[in-house]
């Protein structure tokens, strides 16, 4: 599809350097899917959607160079314009249900808490699912969607890593420590945390039950190219949803590619 | 059921069909895409150094083209040519593509580099998009760069060209004079799209490669073109969406085909299932039409 134009309705400060952009407009799209989001002069970029009731919007954390995306995204104002192409891939949908009477766990690690927001509030909603949450982040100013899990969960629990609120140290302990047997988890957040919270939730949990969602460079977004490959999938089409039975013999946790397409460690 | 294998050029194809060079740009995907109904797969177009490729937008999309500029990203030859060795050989015939940014001896030294991990060459002189004159606009480039990759290879030689030409029949011609044992076409052609709102043209690198349904009568009419100029074998391609446009490709002169932009938005296993669609569609045209093998269609729109 062609470029949308989209206003942006507002602008929230979420946590330190991490800002939602609410559009004017809603996109049917489902938790875990991404748009790819063109500030034109700047460049195009792959955004997960962080909600969309009523509005879709799009969480950043500002990182990285000066005239890059995030920081050129964070000059943004409301009532400013960004053009958008998607939603694309494979969410989180295709995995739930059939599973009644698992606990549900959202692992989020940072900005990976943006699509298991979502995903918790329509799990709550449309389910009657209350997952429990465990939310990890360096700091407590830079914990991601608190309020918002509170508001749809069964019980919340909280790390970080200097200890400023919740447990001091990775969202990844909590597994251990609050993990339940025959449970499902959702994991979202960086990829060395994603693949040690992998291995942890194996002790409570079979590798078609722990659901993680990726992050690869990616320049179509739609299965074309496969700039995005992780060892036979394309993260933009086949994923970015995967469960940890399907990442089995790929490059997750280990490997990426640069734009140039050469594989280097994560 | 008809007898969907070819043999071309010195390649036996189990199936008529590939992947467009540039679609599925890494081995472990196309390892995967080997486990499907394909003749052979392509790899993305190596060059000798590394290149990251254009800035994003790299891609724009309508309802009937894609429009792309991915600039030839690469690792480069060494990098490339190590993973190759690791897949090489494949469960389907490996054509790896090749292009040179400099002269023709650029050519001679990725190929040799590659150390024969591959089942054929397919020379692209023809993307739209890094050169500022592309090399198969011109007879004489074309003949030095296909000389110069028969040099280095005794294995099928591809060359593939560009329909952004006054006479593609004439750069058909000097490819198969220079060694050439196969013709392949067309690439991209070259085109713009702009945004109204944003008033600047949507791909960073401004201009890029048109593909998709848009483009298969230009793709048709290059290939009846092409048959008529050469007596070696083709490969077509350019906007095939179904079976009946691989038939109408293969009408106009093409003994294979390949498949891109038609992939858009699947995932692996529905190109598996598209692909497997494909060719109980093909066996049924062809019992329409009374073919018994592809080569009984190859060509037929020529004899009127």
């Amino acid at each position: 599809m062609n470029y949308r134009r989209v206003c942006i309705a507002e602008i929230r400060e979420e946590c330190r350097e991490t800002k939602t952009f609410v559009l004017d407009y809603h996109i049917a799209s489902e938790p875990g899917q991404f748009l790819m989001v063109w500030i034109p002069g700047v460049s195009e970029n792959p955004i997960s959607i962080s909600g969309s009731e009523p509005c879709t919007s799009i969480t950043v954390r500002r990182v990285g160079d000066k005239n890059g995306f995030s920081h050129s995204i964070f000059r943004i104002k409301e009532g400013d314009n960004l053009w958008i192409r998607g939603p694309y891939g494979r969410g989180f949908i295709p995995f739930i249900g059939k599973d009644s009477g698992k606990d549900y766990f959202m692992v989020a690690g940072g900005c990976g808490a943006a699509p298991l927001a979502y995903l918790s509030e329509m799990l709550y909603m449309e389910h009657g699912i209350e997952p429990i949450v465990l939310l990890g982040a360096g700091s407590e100013d830079s914990l991601l969607f608190r309020q918002r899990f509170e508001k749809c969960c069964a019980e919340l629990y909280i790390s970080t890593d200097d200890g400023s609120r919740g447990e001091k140290g990775l969202v990844t302990g909590l597994i251990k420590k609050h993990g339940k047997g025959n449970s499902k988890f959702f994991i979202c957040g960086p990829e060395e945390m994603m693949a040690a919270a992998a291995e942890n939730a194996m002790e409570f949990a079979d590798p078609a039950d722990i659901i993680l969602s990726l992050e690869r460079y990616m320049k179509c977004g739609t299965g074309l190219c496969g700039s995005c490959d992780i060892g036979g999938y394309r993260v933009c089409t086949d994923g970015p949803v995967f469960s940890y039975k399907e990442l089995e013999k790929t490059d997750f946790g280990k490997m990426r590619r640069t734009s140039s397409g050469k594989r280097i460690p994560i | 059921m008809a007898d969907l294998s070819v043999e071309l050029g010195g390649l036996h194809l189990d199936y008529p069909w590939m992947n467009a060079s540039g679609i599925f740009s890494t081995l472990p995907l196309l390892e995967k895409l080997c486990e499907y109904k394909t003749g052979a797969v392509v790899t993305k177009t190596i060059t000798k150094e590394e290149r990251t490729g254009h800035e994003t937008p790299v891609f724009a999309e309508s309802g009937c083209y894609c429009l792309n500029a991915v600039g030839f990203s690469c690792p480069g030859m060494y990098e490339t040519g190590e993973e190759l060795c690791d897949f090489y050989p494949m469960e389907r015939p490996l054509i790896v593509s090749v292009a040179s940014l400099t002269d023709e001896n650029e050519v001679k030294e990725i190929i040799e580099g590659l150390e024969g991990s591959f089942d054929a060459i397919e020379l692209n002189v023809s993307c739209p998009n890094v050169y500022k004159k592309i090399i198969g606009q011109d007879a004489k480039l074309t003949e030095k760069h296909t000389k110069a990759a028969r040099g280095a290879t005794k294995k099928p030689l591809i060359v593939k060209l560009t329909p952004n030409v006054t006479d593609i029949g004439e750069i058909a011609r000097a490819a198969e004079y220079s060694g050439a044992d196969i013709i392949s076409g067309i690439n991209t052609l070259r085109g713009m799209a702009i945004d109204v709102y944003a008033k600047r043209p949507v791909l960073t690198n401004r201009f890029g490669g048109v593909s998709g349904p848009a483009i298969k009568p230009v793709g048709i009419g290059c290939i009846y073109q092409i048959y008529e100029a050469v007596d070696i074998p083709i490969i077509g391609g350019g906007g095939i969406c179904n079976a009946m446009d691989v038939a109408e490709y293969m009408m106009a002169g093409a003994g294979a085909v390949f498949i891109g932009t038609r992939f858009y938005g699947m995932p692996m296993e529905r190109i598996g299932n598209f692909l497997e669609k494909l060719g109980n569609d093909l066996c049924r045209i062809m019992e329409e039409t009374g073919a018994e093998k592809i080569e009984d269609m190859v060509g037929v729109a020529h004899e009127l």
